[in-house]
């Protein structure tokens, strides 16, 4: 069993402390990630998606934030325990990040070749190799061509600023490409690109992991987006996962409060109005409510919400939700 | 037949730069009747916001006309009466920019009033009843922008354009940069007050989904110019245009109904040119999944394929 997760974080808090008191933004962070699986990550603004994928490269900035609790395993060894030297080499080789926004990704001052050509140099050294500046060269055109860029010799030789936003983009997937053999985290990649230009990055992005078979954490909170490329979806609501399933059954069959309510505030294609959204807003860290941290905005609400947060209840083939609705069954 | 309220005839906006000119709107006509939504999608870099800018008054047009309730109003900003500019008020897309950061709530809303001569303490009041319009709770008054989050700040802003009321709101993607529950809350209130107050919105976004469910009309911008217009059912049931199919088709949805109304894939490609240096013919032909020999050569005019529908292809002219 241990052997067959990559990533797997248990009981996850992580606090950042701030001038007007500490944050507690994880609240017990369960999330699993098997080899060569895709997995989504949806939620709101602001409910701690991004927070939980820098924890697993922990690239979070520490203070303000601080993990108080919990274990990342990545590959069976203990993220949290490991060495500077060890996280260095992981971040290297094993894991890499493609992150929203590709123009605050890129140095505007280096050309583009250079900046992939240094990940390949760095990444061969933590490998113990050597490697020449006409294989560098060989390599970045291979990974330009990879991401179906046209004309590689010369966008090598172009600042960012010179590319457009999903070239860019795929500058940054081409730079997570050469170094992550295991695991690649997309946040949000395509948010800030038209939809076709999204379309292309993200046909794109399930293209490469699947020939490269490589893992995949992809948030987003277009959840039209996730769907067509995971093949399981967590929901995340104010720091922990409510809900957990295969992509088909979670669409098909959403079964947390909070998971109906945001499918429902999504506009259709189909048309028929826009419904009313959800009632109230994310709750304020520094004193969220007791108990499920949904219960103030939840129709369901129950005294025991209020007291303890629910536990993940099986409710079918890899369908987990937390919510005491689903605790009889 | 309803009444226009504005009628924008040929309208075209360059820009100078260094490398050339930019032909952000390139001879555009549309109308928006009393009351409807007219929604204008289109690409990043496709004009949109020049089109608002322009009409709006930020800009002055290049050549063109734009009659507003049967006024010419083709001058710049500075030669519109004052009267004008109540009339017409704006929401722009991120409210973290458009309200000042170091006025209270209470000074932001105000702001027009005072522009408008409202004595003191009648600005006051319209204020509050502002404030209670778009339901933020009174005590906000004295808030800072930067202390409430970002769909109250929005709701601000939509406050702030109805402080004068006005009969005609354009809105700049009023909520692209908010969450889905945000963005239902705000669109519901931006429909319940144009029943109210009989508004007329021009409304901007590249969200087709959340298009299709607010606007009356929609017209598909591309390079600067309208692929096509078409009233909204249409639109969605029966795009004509390459270029819609391919949005269209573009769109992430999450239920299988909605992929039912997809058209059939047409796989998006390359992307949209600098408008520096535009490509010959009809703008589109680089991308075009149908693209014929004539695309490249002639621009196609803009035709009437049905009642209200208007298609900007060759292959639709015939």
């Amino acid at each position: 069993m241990m052997s067959e997760m990559l990533v797997d974080i248990r009981d996850l808090y992580v606090n950042f402390n701030i001038y007007e008191g500490v944050t507690r933004v994880l609240n017990g962070v369960n999330f699993r990630v098997a080899k060569g699986e895709k997995v989504g990550l949806i939620g709101e603004a602001g409910c701690g998606k991004t927070t939980t994928v820098k924890s697993i490269m922990k690239i979070l900035n520490i203070p303000p934030a601080e993990i108080v609790g919990g274990e990342i395993y990545l590959e069976g060894s203990d993220v949290l325990k490991m060495s500077e030297r060890d996280l260095q080499m992981m971040r290297r080789r094993t894991v890499s990040m493609i992150f929203q926004d590709p123009t605050a990704a890129l140095n505007p001052v280096f050309k583009v070749g250079n900046q992939i050509g240094d990940i390949i140099k760095y990444n061969q050294l933590s490998l113990g190799r050597k490697i020449s500046k006409e294989d560098i060269h060989e390599k970045t055109v291979q990974v330009l061509k990879e991401v179906q860029m046209p004309d590689p010799e010369r966008i090598m030789n172009s600042y960012p600023i010179q590319l457009s936003g999903g070239m860019r983009q795929r500058i940054c997937i081409a730079m997570a490409l050469v170094s992550a053999t295991n695991l690649l985290i997309a946040d949000e990649p395509g948010t800030n690109l038209d939809v076709t230009i999204q379309d292309q990055v993200l046909r794109l992005l399930g293209d490469l992991v699947e020939d490269h078979g490589t893992s995949i954490i992809l948030i987003s909170h277009a959840l039209g987006a996730v769907k067509g490329l995971v093949d399981r979806v967590y929901v995340m609501y104010a720091g922990s996962m409510v809900e957990a399933a295969n992509t088909e059954d979670l669409f098909n069959d959403p079964l947390h409060p909070y998971t109906r309510a945001l499918f429902d505030a999504v506009p259709k294609l189909t048309g028929g109005g826009i419904p009313m959204g959800i009632s109230g807003r994310i709750p304020n860290y520094l004193s969220p409510p007791m108990g499920c941290r949904f219960n103030p905005r939840c129709p369901h609400a129950k005294p025991e919400c209020r007291e303890k947060s629910p536990p993940f209840y099986q409710v079918g083939d890899g369908h987990e939700v937390a919510c005491y609705i689903y605790g009889g069954s | 037949m309803s009444k226009e309220i504005l009628v924008v005839k040929d309208l075209k906006k360059y820009f100078a730069t260094d490398e050339g000119t930019v032909r952000a709107v390139d001879g555009i006509s549309f109308t928006i009747n009393e009351g409807e939504t007219f929604g204008l999608v289109g690409e990043s870099g496709s004009g949109k916001s020049t089109t608002a800018y322009t009409l709006m008054g930020i800009y002055t047009p290049t050549a063109g006309e734009i009659t507003y309730k049967g006024m010419d109003i083709s001058t710049g900003v500075k030669k519109r009466p004052l009267s004008l500019k109540k009339d017409m008020q704006m929401v722009f897309q991120d409210p973290g920019s458009s309200l000042n950061p170091k006025r209270s709530i209470e000074q932001i809303i105000e702001l027009p009033l005072r522009v408008h001569g409202i004595a003191k303490d009648e600005r006051r009041k319209r204020v509050i009843e502002l404030l209670r319009m778009v339901e933020l709770p009174e005590d906000y008054l004295d808030r800072q922008p930067t202390k409430i989050g970002g769909g109250e700040k929005q709701m601000v802003a939509i406050a702030r354009a109805l402080a004068t009321n006005p009969t005609f709101i354009t809105l700049d993607e009023p909520t692209s940069a908010l969450d889905v529950s945000m963005q239902a809350k705000i669109i519901n209130k931006l429909i319940e007050f144009q029943n109210e107050l009989d508004l007329s919105y021009l409304f901007i976004t590249h969200n087709l989904s959340l298009m299709r469910n607010v606007a009356t009309r929609v017209g598909i911008m591309y390079l600067g110019k309208l692929c096509e217009v078409a009233p909204t059912s249409e639109f969605f049931s029966k795009p004509l245009h390459p270029y819609t199919k391919m949005l269209l088709s573009s769109i992430p949805v999450i239920t299988s109904e909605e992929e039912d109304v997809k058209p059939d894939k047409a796989i998006s490609r390359g992307e949209i040119p600098s408008p520096v240096n535009v490509p010959s013919g009809c703008y589109f032909h680089p991308r075009c999944n149908e693209c014929t020999e004539r695309c490249m050569r002639d621009d196609p005019p803009m035709v009437e394929v049905e009642p209200g529908h208007f298609v900007k292809c060759h292959a639709l002219s015939e």
